[in-house]
């Protein structure tokens, strides 16, 4: 379970001080589906970026599955991260010098799987996304849409409990779209966490509950039935 | 990991072609001069190690000081009764050996050939050098009258597949030496290198040197003496007992004139630089200036890697965030930059070695070395490139393996670090070092060529070109004046002259100078070194008189009492005038006589000494170098007659001449290639800092190319976006000029005041430096610059 309580994330550069999230309460249980959604610059992806352990908020308190993470340092962090948490981004930000294999591989390798554990879960995983017939192309061989289902792919290969995305459709056509949306979907109904920023209202039917926010603040919350 | 680590580092090289192969070539060529140059030093700091005592071997030094206790002469030889007094009274010592070199004319049968480097040498030689003998017996090869011992390559000659032992030779016609053994040449890496060894019984012999002379002939300083001392003696405390012992031994106060000294072995060749040596000696200096180079050269090409991969971590950035936002920790990452550089170094190793294989012929013929890939491969020195090569890869790859993994993910994943990148200040200050180290060879090489013009160009005042250099046979000065008369009958032949020394080399001998004072001759404090001459000597070397008259014939005293002095001499001795000098009475040595005559000063040693004060004067059987002034207009026809005349004068001798400006060339050889070779490798360290700024301008360019199309659809001119794109570096190398000027003018004034004749540093070398380093930079950044200027907007926009 995530508790964020409070939460204030300010960035201050040499002219401005800007307020990105002011003052949010939030909870996320553990197999929830949360859509994130709001105006351009209110905050969503300073949210996820938080949630996702990328980011220290500025105070307040977020307890990540059991630790108070707000205080943890950048090293600290990224040992909480890995294997915990997956992303997918918009720009599917896969590394272009690596196959797809590769690129799925990856964090496997960070956690030290045995090589042959790796190769069956990342094929295992290819499979799954249905990109094990271009398990040697590399991401600019690729459609987007294919590329985003590799991103999803190395976002779920280590099992992590908690998935994030950011506009994971942004970049896609709606056929596309739809694809990774029901791939989230199955997902989060295996048990997987998911928190996902979109401006789509139809990616957000997806979830269980959307979060609207506004000017750093979480202004309603809609729950879906 | 490591296999996923290289093949993702092999990737990227190729994704980056070009930047990659200049990278590469940039670390390649930096090792390669790195690699020629750790040779040489290596082949010159290996010098006399070859010897299984190397290190107890001691060479003992004499020095002269003149009455005012200044230095008049340092002599790396002593006179031969020194061997036999220190063994006697400094029982401790294991060995004493001598060596006398000398030469002369070798005869076995029809085979005749003059030969140099013929060593004198005591019997025990082999128990201080260690050499193999390869035929005879070591133990008393050298112990009779008259043995012989031939080097490998000697025997070979004269006797070729024959057994050379028992063979009879006769020297210079007169006396016969029967061969004893045959040894193995010392290596190339040796101060001496005798061909031939003589048993030292031999001077025994009056008509060689004789008996009384090796116990009493301490004017005699031509023998080179070690010492092989105990292990861990204390050779100060010999040195200091060295002034009683003389005292003791030649006579009281000998000291007062007489030092002695020991010096290692091992140090000779770089360390002793005394006016005799068996060889021309390296230098310490060149040691430690080659050392710096090649440091250098690889600081260049690792600031280079270090440039490039810092500039093309831009296009790694996103792989860099991503890779943390999976869950690699700075560590791995840096880990894995750390292996890329690494790999590249070694892959740049390979290549370096196959050009170091490729460059040591010519290497060698120009350095007069006889370097071996072999030193290549000897485990320490591998250990030593592997060492390198590692520790290259290290420091080149960590500035970019840190720059890269301190990016935030979150804010590479936004695209954040390309200004960060444009204002690195570590990577300003890496260019601004790398520049100034550029600058500093620039200017030292100007400083180095207009050194070696004005020795070249200097008024040495006399003629050296167009002389040919004989040496007569002792007997033959009586009837010179014939064999001049026949010489001069040929048209070709301008000016034939006699001397005890010739131009070029060290005046080493010299008397005790009286001049008038009051109304009795005084013994003077000064030093004035003799030279022997006839009176066809000036003439022969167009040496300007100053006042009074040269010797002639037509006094016959001028044989006899006569002295002309040069310009410094008359100084010293104290006349302010130098036509106030001639007429004095003037004794020298025990000749008492007149000065009739000075020239003007001539520089008759090298440049590196000041002019000595010098007495000419004509003393009979010192004579023994002739020179030959011949007409430029036909070279064949004169040394033919030469050839012609010398061998009916002297049937039994070999015709053998020199010509002057070929020995003054030599003077200055030495000098002249490590000058050169400092000049390419300054070339190739300014080339590889191009290298660098070719790439890092492509590099910033390429960043810039979507500005630049904004621009250029704004209405930007190509020549804005020309010095828009250049204009950073060329402020990096303004300032790599300033810093770089005061430390080139330092060391280049330190350089030069080795010789004792220098130009000066002039003001327009920096400016010209200056011109040089902005000029080479502008063309390698404008380059790229016109070129991206230049593209299509469209295009450029349409690249992201
Ligand atoms: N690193 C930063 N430095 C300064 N200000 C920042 C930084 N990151 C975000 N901001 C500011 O914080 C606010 C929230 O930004 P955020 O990226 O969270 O918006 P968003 O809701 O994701 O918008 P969009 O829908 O356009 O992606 C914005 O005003 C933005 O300018
Ligand atoms: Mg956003």
């Amino acid at each position: 379970m995530l508790t964020i309580t409070n939460l204030q994330k300010i960035f201050a550069t040499e002219e401005v001080e800007t307020t990105a999230l002011n003052g949010i309460n939030l909870t996320i249980n553990d197999g929830e589906f949360v859509a994130i959604m709001g105006p351009s610059g209110c905050g969503k992806s300073t949210l996820l970026n938080i949630i996702g352990l990328l980011d220290n908020p500025s105070s307040g308190t977020y307890n990540f599955y059991g630790s108070d993470v707000e205080k943890m340092s950048e090293r600290q962090r990224a040992q909480l991260r890995k294997g915990n948490v997956g992303f997918v981004f918009q720009s599917f930000n896969l590394i272009d010098e690596l196959t797809v294999f590769e690129n799925v591989e990856l964090p496997l390798l960070y956690l030290k799987v045995p090589s042959k554990e790796r190769d069956e879960k990342v094929e295992a995983t290819l499979k799954r996304m249905n990109m094990m017939h271009r398990r040697n192309h590399f991401p600019q061989q690729l459609s987007g849409g294919q590329q985003q289902r590799v991103a999803i792919a190395r976002a779920v290969v280590a099992k992590p409990k908690l998935i994030l995305a950011d506009e994971p459709t942004g970049n896609l056509d709606s056929a596309n779209g739809k694809d990774v949306m029901n791939l989230l979907q199955e997902l989060n109904e295996e048990g997987t966490t998911i928190a996902m920023v979109t401006h789509s209202p139809y990616d957000a039917s997806f979830a269980h509950r959307t979060v609207n926010l506004f000017d750093g603040k979480i202004v309603t919350e809609n729950f879906h039935v | 990991m490591i296999h996923n680590y290289l093949k993702l580092a092999f990737r990227n090289l190729w994704k980056h072609k070009l930047f990659s192969f200049i990278n590469i070539s940039g670390v390649a060529i930096g090792l390669t001069c790195f690699f020629l140059l750790a040779l040489y030093v290596k082949d010159e700091l290996s010098y006399d190690r070859s010897h299984e005592h190397a290190d107890r071997i001691y060479r003992l030094s004499r020095t002269f000081l003149s009455k005012d206790g200044t230095v008049s002469l340092q002599l790396g030889h002593a006179a031969p009764p020194f061997g036999p007094l220190i063994k006697q009274d400094f029982p401790e010592v294991e060995e004493v050996v001598r060596l006398l070199e000398t030469g002369g004319l070798f005869k076995y049968k029809e085979k005749a050939f003059n030969e140099e480097n013929v060593f004198v040498a005591d019997p025990n030689i082999f128990k201080v050098f260690t050499m193999n003998v390869l035929a005879g017996n070591k133990n008393n090869a050298l112990d009779n009258p008259f043995s012989i011992m031939f080097s490998k390559p000697m025997a070979e000659k004269y006797f070729g597949s024959e057994n050379p032992i028992g063979k009879v030779l006769r020297l210079d016609n007169q006396l016969t030496y029967t061969v004893t053994g045959v040894f193995e040449p010392l290596p190339a890496q040796s101060h001496f290198h005798p061909n031939f060894l003589v048993s030292f019984s031999t001077l025994n012999d009056n008509r060689v040197y004789g008996a009384e002379g090796l116990r009493s002939n301490w004017g005699n300083n031509s023998f080179s003496t070690y010492l092989l001392l105990p292990e861990n003696y204390d050779v100060s405390k010999m040195v200091k007992a060295f002034p009683a012992f003389q005292n003791r031994n030649i006579e009281p106060l000998a000291s007062t004139y007489s030092v002695l000294d020991l010096i290692k072995l091992t140090d000779i060749h770089l360390y002793s630089h005394l006016d005799s040596e068996i060889e021309a000696n390296g230098d310490i200096q060149y040691v430690y200036l080659f050392s710096a180079i090649a440091f250098f050269i690889l600081v260049i090409a690792c600031i280079n890697y270090m440039n490039l991969a810092t500039a093309t971590s831009a296009t790694r950035a996103k792989e860099v965030g991503m890779r943390k936002v999976i869950g690699a920790a700075r560590g791995q990452l840096v880990y894995q930059y750390l292996s890329e550089s690494i790999l590249l170094v070694f892959m740049a190793v390979i290549i370096a070695m196959f050009m170091v294989v490729l460059c040591l012929p010519a290497f060698n013929g120009f350095t007069q070395k006889e370097l071996s890939i072999d030193s290549l491969l000897d485990p320490y020195f591998a250990a030593m490139i592997f060492g390198i090569a590692l520790f290259t890869g290290l420091v080149a790859g960590s500035y970019p393996a840190f720059f890269m993994t301190s990016f935030e993910p979150i804010g590479v994943l936004k695209g954040k670090i390309g200004a960060s990148l444009k204002n690195g200040m570590l990577r300003q200050t890496l260019v601004v070092v790398q520049f100034a180290i550029a600058v500093v060879l620039i200017i030292s090489t100007a400083v180095v060529y207009s050194q070696m013009k004005y020795v070249k160009n200097f008024k040495l005042g006399y003629t050296k070109d167009q002389m040919v250099l004989l040496g007569m046979p002792d007997d033959s000065t009586l009837h010179f004046g014939g064999i001049r008369q026949r010489l001069k009958e040929n048209s070709r032949i301008l000016e034939v002259g006699r001397s005890s020394r010739i131009p070029s080399s060290r005046l080493l001998d010299s008397w005790d100078a009286f001049v008038m004072k009051g109304d009795s001759m005084a013994p003077t404090d000064i030093t004035i070194k003799s030279l022997s001459v006839d009176e066809d000597f000036i003439p022969t070397y167009q040496i300007d008189m100053a006042a009074g008259r040269n010797f002639s014939t037509d006094f016959s005293t001028d044989k006899t009492n006569a002295f002309v002095l040069n310009e410094t001499a008359v100084k010293v001795l104290g006349w302010d005038n130098v036509a106030d000098a001639v007429g004095n009475r003037f004794k020298y040595g025990e000749i008492d006589g007149q000065i009739i005559g000075v020239t003007k000063d001539y520089h008759f040693e090298s440049l590196h000494q000041k002019v000595a004060p010098i007495v000419m004067f004509n003393q009979q059987g010192r004579l023994q170098r002739v020179s030959v002034h011949i007409t430029g207009d036909d070279l064949a026809g004169a040394m033919a007659h030469i050839n012609e005349i010398w061998d009916e004068e002297f049937p039994n001798k070999p015709f053998e001449y020199e010509f002057l400006d070929q020995r003054f060339g030599r003077l200055y050889a030495t000098e002249q290639t490590q000058q050169a070779l400092f000049s390419i490798f300054a070339g190739i360290a300014i080339f590889i800092s191009c290298l660098g700024l070719l790439g890092l301008s492509m590099f910033m360019a390429e960043l810039r190319t979507k500005e630049i199309g904004v621009r250029k659809v704004l209405g930007a001119s190509v020549g804005s976006l020309v010095s828009l794109l250049s204009k950073d570096f060329l402020k990096l190398v303004i300032i790599s000029i300033i810093i770089a000027s005061p430390i080139a003018w330092y060391g280049m004034q330190v350089w030069l005041e080795d010789f004792a004749y220098h130009t000066e540093i002039h003001w327009w070398v920096y400016p010209l430096a200056g011109v040089i380093s902005i000029g080479i930079a502008l063309v390698t950044v404008s380059y790229q610059s016109i070129k991206t200027a230049m593209i299509n907007p469209v295009k450029s926009l349409r690249s992201e």
